[in-house]
């Protein structure tokens, strides 16, 4: 499962409900510092990792392609299963993304790979 | 080599004992640690027959006593291969015509049979700590097996304590006159000797090495010559000193002033005045050497390449092995008393110079080592049979399993993936022997790791939160680890199949890739499991990054093997498995016809008569095995193990998903399969391979752990 967006703007978001579909959305391109928006692309992914617990990693990568260095801030929402019961979690991470460069903005794995994940970037340029 | 069998032993007294019985009354009172002062040290506490009767890692040199507080001064000999060891005599003739002391049993030859030898420790204040003989007998008279005692050597024998204690012994010395237990003569090399089996170019290159008087000149005091038929034991019994280090580890070494110099003293009294032996010490035998982590009489060394290092540089770079003096100078021969240096040992390779060249090169050492494996007891030889494979799949399965199991020198000794398929895609260079380790550096050389390139900010569910993974391998509740052995290693360099270009070179040759009928390919599953559970599990004891160690038990295992075009696939698991948490049950039932039968293939049991019994392998099923895509029907065929195919148990088929192992280049990129359907949930593949999957790919003969190559 892939995702990709283009995006002219502050932030991103996406999400993956059951079954895993593409919802997303871009932000009006504005920036509230008065500099031009970051310009950057989003990629996420289930992937089956096959190591030691057959991990199921979701991965999600920022692409820079904006001539200045971007300083990130990914949210995530996810899903997991304790003792039988569904649960949601939630992370943050920050990331400093180098011109015209692609990042592993993180990689989380535990989650519950059919209830899907919610996640939002938003960068901007330092 | 002899047996005892039903000889009447009548020396202690009493009704006439046949020595089978006395040895099986031995084998109990051998393993009873109520026999001891603290009611938990039995003489298998340090003579394990996991560990050729010798030490259990970390244990070289124990503590005993009431409390289990006191030091031991010596390291733990093995108690195998002494049934031949000749008394103690200073007028020992040897081999090369030298005559001195040699024989007897302990490190100081003191003890002068099996019997004498079993008092020794049944009655020492830092081991079992017993009184007296009386007290010995009085603790027998409570155990389980009075009864049989009493049977043995009369009802009224606990009335005559020093009888009683002098049965005990004798029973002791018939368990160790057991051949199967103590004197198996099972090795790799007996094989070798007995033309079974050939040894590798290392292994070859190593005996040499053994025997070259000025090389390795191991023989010299390790014979390797079989005497009266009897293969060779590595060891004449002689007495030597090699000037070993001191000790700072054990508690008597605390004392500047104490000093244990084996033949005069001071646990050994007769040859006091004897100063020219003093620090000689009786040679072991090298048998099940390569399985002990503590070498030499006083443990000094803990891992057999140091043992080596030793003896090549002793001489050459005393400052590594010795401690200083106060004034900053090395204490040579520190575990002497000063001026007694005359005594040490400086035939060769002891035999050089500061400044000299030494008798072995490293690549030396390392084939000394592959050869010192080979006498580990215990050596299955890998079967390999078509015919087999086919006709009788899963009785041939247990036999791979066996094999590739035995002690030290099965899988976990082959080249693991990660060591194969290097990061830089480099020749991974020749196969080298590798000795089980006793405890395991979490590596990500031997486990499935993540990659710190691919998953840099990697975070995991933690009591409902995301923490950061620092360390995925001590985080993982589960390692995972593949191994191939030599014939499928030496495949893979021949033809440079360890990188991506060399993988796409031979695909695109027009000489399939296709693996040699010897190969054999294994994948384990481990989890974390409890000291109280190390009983039910094969182990292995893991040390984290921390220091800390952590037991993990195996929990499944796949054994693949190259015996049929398509492979032949077999998948094992404990049986525990279904009630682990995570574990989703098997889902399909085992089918084992060669411990079940056919009209039962699920009876959950392991086979017996194929040595299972009373190792921890009676509590692993076989689950199946696969030797064609379809059954004779046309529906496909479906083995899962519920470790390793976690989440997809009733789509998968080892045989079809490995069909999918290949590899081929589109717009000069080099692509694979994926190793799964892309479906949610996680499918896999099953039934004959279809033709479209290799539009663009070229198969790389079953083999997934090709896709590890970069």
């Amino acid at each position: 499962m892939r995702y990709l967006l283009i995006l002219l703007a502050l932030s991103a978001t996406c999400m993956a409900g059951e079954p895993i579909t593409d919802v997303s959305k871009a932000d009006e391109p504005a920036a509230t510092d008065g500099k031009p928006a970051a310009k950057f692309t989003t990629d996420a992914k289930w992937e089956t990792a096959g190591y030691n617990n057959d991990e199921i990693v979701y991965t999600i990568l920022v692409t820079s392609h904006d001539p200045r260095i971007i300083r990130c801030t990914t949210a995530l929402q996810g899903s997991y299963y304790e003792n039988g019961q569904k649960q949601t979690v939630s992370d943050r991470q920050l990331s400093t993304v180098f011109p015209d460069q692609q990042v592993q903005v993180g990689n989380w794995m535990g989650m519950d790979q059919q209830s899907g994940a919610t996640y939002s970037v938003h960068c901007h340029a330092i | 080599m002899f047996v005892i069998v039903y000889v009447t032993l009548t020396c202690v007294g009493g009704p006439a004992a046949r020595a089978a019985d006395l040895g099986e009354l031995g084998r109990k009172i051998f393993f009873d640690p109520s026999l001891s002062a603290s009611g938990q040290m039995a003489c298998s506490t340090c003579h394990d027959p996991r560990y050729a009767y010798g030490p259990p890692p970390g244990k070289g040199i124990a503590l005993g006593g009431p409390h289990l507080d006191r030091g031991g001064t010596r390291a733990v000999p093995s108690l195998r291969y002494l049934n031949n060891a000749p008394p103690f005599s200073e007028k020992t003739r040897f081999a090369d015509g030298d005559v001195g002391p040699g024989g007897g049993f302990t490190w100081d030859g003191r003890a002068g049979t099996l019997q004498e030898q079993a008092r020794i420790p049944l009655l020492a204040a830092n081991e079992m700590a017993n009184r007296s003989a009386g007290d010995v007998v009085r603790k027998l008279e409570k155990s389980h097996y009075a009864a049989d005692f009493q049977q043995a050597f009369g009802a009224d024998i606990f009335k005559h304590p020093d009888r009683a204690f002098d049965a005990a012994l004798a029973a002791l010395a018939a368990f160790q006159h057991n051949p199967k237990e103590f004197y198996p003569f099972n090795s790799k090399y007996d094989a070798f000797l007995r033309g079974e089996i050939e040894l590798t170019e290392q292994e070859e290159r190593g005996v040499a090495l053994f025997k070259d008087p000025a090389k390795g000149n191991c023989a010299s005091c390790h014979v390797v010559l079989s005497k009266r038929g009897q293969p060779p034991l590595f060891t004449d019994f002689d007495f030597l000193n090699v000037g070993v280090p001191r000790n700072p580890k054990i508690a008597a070494n605390a004392d500047p002033k104490y000093y244990d110099l084996g033949l005069c003293g001071p646990a050994r009294r007769d040859l006091a005045a004897s100063r020219e032996y003093c620090g000689f010490f009786r040679a072991p035998t090298l048998r099940n050497v390569a399985r002990r982590d503590v070498f030499f009489h006083n443990g000094v060394f803990s891992s057999l390449r140091d043992v080596l290092n030793f003896y090549n540089d002793r001489d050459l770079h005393p400052e590594e092995f010795y401690s200083r003096n106060s004034d900053g100078t090395v204490r040579k021969f520190d575990d002497l008393p000063p001026g007694s240096a005359d005594n040490v040992d400086r035939d060769a390779p002891l035999d050089r110079v500061p400044g000299g060249t030494a008798a072995l090169t490293a690549a030396d050492i390392d084939d000394l080592l592959a050869f010192l494996q080979t006498l580990n007891d215990g050596y299955v030889a890998e079967p390999q049979s078509t015919a087999d494979a086919a006709q009788h799949s899963d009785e041939y399965a247990w036999k791979v399993l066996v094999a590739v199991n035995q002690p030290d020198a099965g899988w976990e000794t082959w080249a693991s993936a990660n060591d194969i398929f290097r990061p830089d895609g480099a020749d991974p260079g020749p196969w080298k022997s590798a000795a089980r380790p006793v405890v395991v550096p979490i590596d990500s050389s031997r486990f499935e790791a993540f990659s710190a390139r691919e998953l840099p900010n990697l975070h995991r569910v933690a009591n409902g939160k995301m923490v950061p993974v620092s360390d995925p391998l001590a985080s993982a509740t589960r390692l995972t680890e593949i191994h191939m052995n030599q014939a499928g290693y030496d495949y893979i360099r021949a033809r440079a199949l360890y990188n991506v270009q060399g993988q796409l070179h031979a695909v695109s040759s027009g000489d399939a890739v296709s693996f040699p009928a010897a190969t054999k390919e294994v994948k384990a599953k481990w989890r974390v499991i409890s000291e109280a559970e190390r009983g039910r599990y094969y182990t292995m004891t893991v040390k984290l990054a921390d220091g800390a160690q952590r037991l993990y038990g195996l929990t499944a295992l796949h054994l693949v093997t190259k015996d049929l075009p398509t492979w032949f696939w077999a998948t094992f698991e404990h049986v525990d498995n279904p009630r682990l948490p995570g574990n989703d049950g098997w889902q399909a039932p085992s089918r084992d016809t060669f411990a079940c039968g056919s009209a039962e293939p699920a009876c959950n049991r392991a086979p017996s008569g194929i040595g299972l019994e009373g190792t921890v392998w009676e509590n692993y099923r076989l689950r199946g095995t696969l030797t064609a895509f379809v059954d004779p029907t046309g529906r496909p065929n479906v083995l899962a193990n519920s470790e390793l195919e976690a989440g997809m148990q009733p789509t998968s088929s080892c045989i079809t998903c490995h069909s999918r192992a290949g590899i081929g280049a589109v717009a000069g990129q080099p692509v694979r399969l994926p190793i799964f359907a892309n479906e949610t949930p996680k499918s896999g593949f099953m039934g004959e391979p279809r033709a479209q999957w290799f539009t663009n790919i070229q198969s790389l003969d079953f083999v997934w752990s090709m896709a590890k190559a970069r």
